[in-house]
């Protein structure tokens, strides 16, 4: 009758050797995921330094005409890109402000609301300043981008962003 | 070979082997925890990057850097036949 069954002969690897090499093979796995992990990182920098807002140029875009806005009105209009929906609030008869629509917390559009004069984000009650754009109220941690405004005769025309 | 040298001979090779595991551990905690601060600080960068707070990117990648390099370190330690 042999000694070891069939099997050990077959495979002849002790239980903790083959542990002893899964644990290596384990954490050689780990550095791999760290190495992954840095790639991820500074792919994620590149692209940060290669759209820095600061050497970004914005275009001048016309957004609305300063008679066709009543005062407390809002309007929306996209800039800097199709897709960037902001907001237009004339504040008082001479005073336009514009912000970017998408609340700095999750990105849900906020609207103005005119009655508390104050910029409201419905999804997780977040409330803005009208007047500089900073964080009132809620779990938003930045405030708002802005819009520079500028007033050309009666066009309004958008120029630039902040934050 | 008496009783105290041949039990000797016979626990030296399990010391060493009981030394090398624990090393490996050693080394695999120490690898858990960088990758840890890495993920931690990947999602700082992800979160400066689309909040508009570029200014934390670049020290996060250099610090992810840092923590890879060491995780290579320990790696080859462990690798590299003794």
């Amino acid at each position: 009758m042999p000694d070891s069954p069939a099997w050990k002969d077959d495979f002849p690897i002790a239980w903790t050797d083959d542990h002893f090499v899964t644990r290596r093979e384990f954490t050689k796995s780990l550095v791999l995921v760290s190495c992954a992990t840095f790639a991820a990182n500074a792919a994620v920098s590149t692209l940060g330094v290669l759209q820095d807002p600061g050497q970004q140029a914005f275009p001048e875009i016309q957004v609305a005409n300063a008679s066709t806005l009543a005062i407390g009105g809002s309007r929306a209009f996209y800039y800097p890109g199709p897709s960037d929906a902001c907001l237009l609030v004339r504040v008082d008869s001479e005073r336009f402000v514009g912000y970017s629509q998408s609340c700095t917390h999750l990105g849900c559009p906020v609207h103005f609301q005119a009655e508390t004069r104050k910029l409201y984000c419905p999804c997780h009650e977040g409330f803005f300043s009208v007047e500089d754009g900073r964080v009132l109220a809620g779990p938003p941690p930045r405030p708002l981008r802005r819009i520079l405004i500028e007033k050309r005769g009666d066009e309004l025309w958008a120029t630039g962003m902040i934050g | 070979m008496g009783y105290r040298d041949d039990r000797i001979a016979r626990s030296t090779p399990h010391k060493h082997r009981t030394q090398q595991m624990a090393s490996i551990y050693a080394v695999m905690l120490c690898v858990f925890i960088l990758l840890f601060l890495q993920f931690v600080m990947l999602t700082a960068a992800v979160e400066g990057y689309f909040g508009g707070e570029r200014g934390v990117i670049l020290p996060t990648a250099v610090a992810s850097g840092i923590c890879c390099g060491l995780a290579c370190k320990l790696i080859g330690y462990v690798l590299t036949p003794r």
